[in-house]
């Protein structure tokens, strides 16, 4: 029995002795593999981030591209909106001239038709003085041939 | 060109004179190197010659002045001054030119409205050959008085084959006095016309017309037909500031032929002059007022 015990113990012992050992190299390969592991998975992430970034780029570049379409046409139509609105407020200062033309060119209709009815009472005819009769033109001097310094015609 | 010259100074000494004819010879003798279809070493040859290669060719100031002259004055005239009626030239016999390789006369319908491409400066590339006949005479004028003024002539009356420029007043102190030739050939001048600092210029038939195949054909050629204008006009004459338009619009105001004549003279505001086959002479109103005198038989 005792030297059972006494061996039981013995190997206690040396079960005892050698287990930090173990467990720190044990410590030490889970701490360096899940190490390991995580710089991979951090790695593959950030590969995976970059690749998906790289993909975006395109539609965040046109949709950019698209805002700011959207702001030049929402500028222009502010700019159609206020042109807009001057041209109404320069209609209506327009439409009382308007109005004053029309006036105008009834009474210019009414002075046409009053005119009208001035020339249908003017007499058909009306008799002139009568013009003296020319008998005859002044014949023209004759004009003898002037002495020439050069000639146009064909080349030779 | 091929045409007789003649320079009238006065009211300087006879050094200046002489200095100012020198210049008007040497000028006519440049343009002739340039421009001349008749010498088989001119610049204008060289170009015809090289027509249809696409090949360019590198010629002097004064042919590519002349050259774009005769483009502006194709422009202005709707076509009717045509420098590239030498093909059809040659067809029908004109005597005198240098000959070109290949006879075919050029398509009317498809031909391209540039008569000449630039390739560079200086360099040209005609399509078909051209002829700078009377634009060129009448440009040559235009230098040549030039360099007379520049010879400190003032008063002159210069005389290229028909065309004239006249500067100051003659030697009489009046106006010069030029007389329009008589195409049926009398002596005596139809009209005498009064030209102040100016330049006049007359298309007529009655030197180069000949016969082929019977029929009397002349060098006054219709770019539409290739064929010499129609019947009814014998002489043109039209005066102006510049020899070289004076030129362009004589002839093209002969090619409108005689129903057409006066309606375009007084349309563009010419002062011009024209003989019809019945011998009879009419004008324009601007011609009037510079009509000094007319033959009563005409």
């Amino acid at each position: 029995m005792t030297s059972t015990r006494t061996t039981v113990s013995t190997r206690m012992t040396m079960t005892d002795a050698r287990r930090p050992l173990h467990l720190a190299v044990l410590v030490g390969v889970s701490t360096g593999t899940y190490a390991i592991a995580l710089a991979g998975v951090t790695a593959l992430q950030s590969a995976s981030d970059a690749a998906i970034a790289a993909d975006r780029a395109p539609y965040e570049l046109a949709a950019d591209r698209l805002a700011a379409g959207h702001d030049r046409v929402e500028a222009a139509l502010e700019d159609a909106g206020r042109d807009y609105d001057l041209l109404a407020s320069s209609y209506d200062g327009l439409a009382p001239r308007l109005v004053d033309m029309e006036t105008s060119l009834q009474g210019l209709g009414d002075r046409a038709i009053r005119l009208s009815d001035s020339i249908g009472s003017l007499p058909s005819r009306v008799s002139v003085p009568r013009m003296p009769t020319i008998r005859s033109a002044p014949a023209p001097a004759k004009v003898s041939k002037p002495a020439t310094h050069g000639t146009t015609g064909a080349s030779g | 060109m091929a045409s007789p010259l003649r320079l009238r100074a006065c009211g300087v000494p006879p050094a200046a004179a002489a200095r100012a004819w020198s210049a008007v010879l040497d000028e006519f003798e440049a343009s002739e190197a340039a421009m001349s279809r008749f010498r088989d070493t001119s610049e204008l040859t060289t170009l015809n010659r090289a027509a249809a290669t696409g090949r360019p060719v590198h010629v002097g100031r004064r042919l590519e002045r002349a050259v774009i002259a005769a483009e502006r004055a194709r422009r202005v005239t709707d076509g009717r001054f045509e420098p590239r009626v030498l093909r059809d030239l040659e067809r029908l016999g004109y005597p005198g030119g240098v000959a070109l390789p290949g006879a075919a006369a050029p398509a009317r319908d498809g031909r391209s409205d540039a008569v000449v491409c630039r390739a560079g400066p200086g360099a040209l590339v005609v399509e078909d050959p051209i002829d700078l006949g009377g634009i060129g005479k009448g440009l040559a004028l235009r230098w040549a008085a030039d360099r007379v003024i520049g010879a400190g002539v003032g008063r002159f009356l210069l005389e290229a084959g028909g065309d004239l420029v006249a500067r100051g007043r003659s030697p009489e102190g009046g106006p010069w006095l030029v007389g329009i030739e008589d195409p049926a050939g009398d002596p005596d001048p139809l009209a005498v016309i009064v030209v102040e600092d100016g330049a006049v210029a007359t298309s007529s038939v009655r030197v180069h017309a000949w016969v082929v195949d019977g029929r009397p054909v002349h060098h006054l050629l219709d770019p539409a037909t290739g064929a010499p204008a129609e019947p009814g006009l014998l002489a043109v004459t039209v005066a102006g500031r510049d020899p070289a338009w004076a030129e362009v619009w004589s002839k093209s105001l002969f090619l409108a032929g005689r129903n057409d004549i006066a309606g375009e003279a007084r349309r563009r505001g010419l002062a011009a002059w024209w003989v019809t086959t019945d011998g009879s002479l009419e004008m324009t109103p601007a011609a009037r007022v510079r009509t000094a005198w007319e033959r009563d038989d005409h």
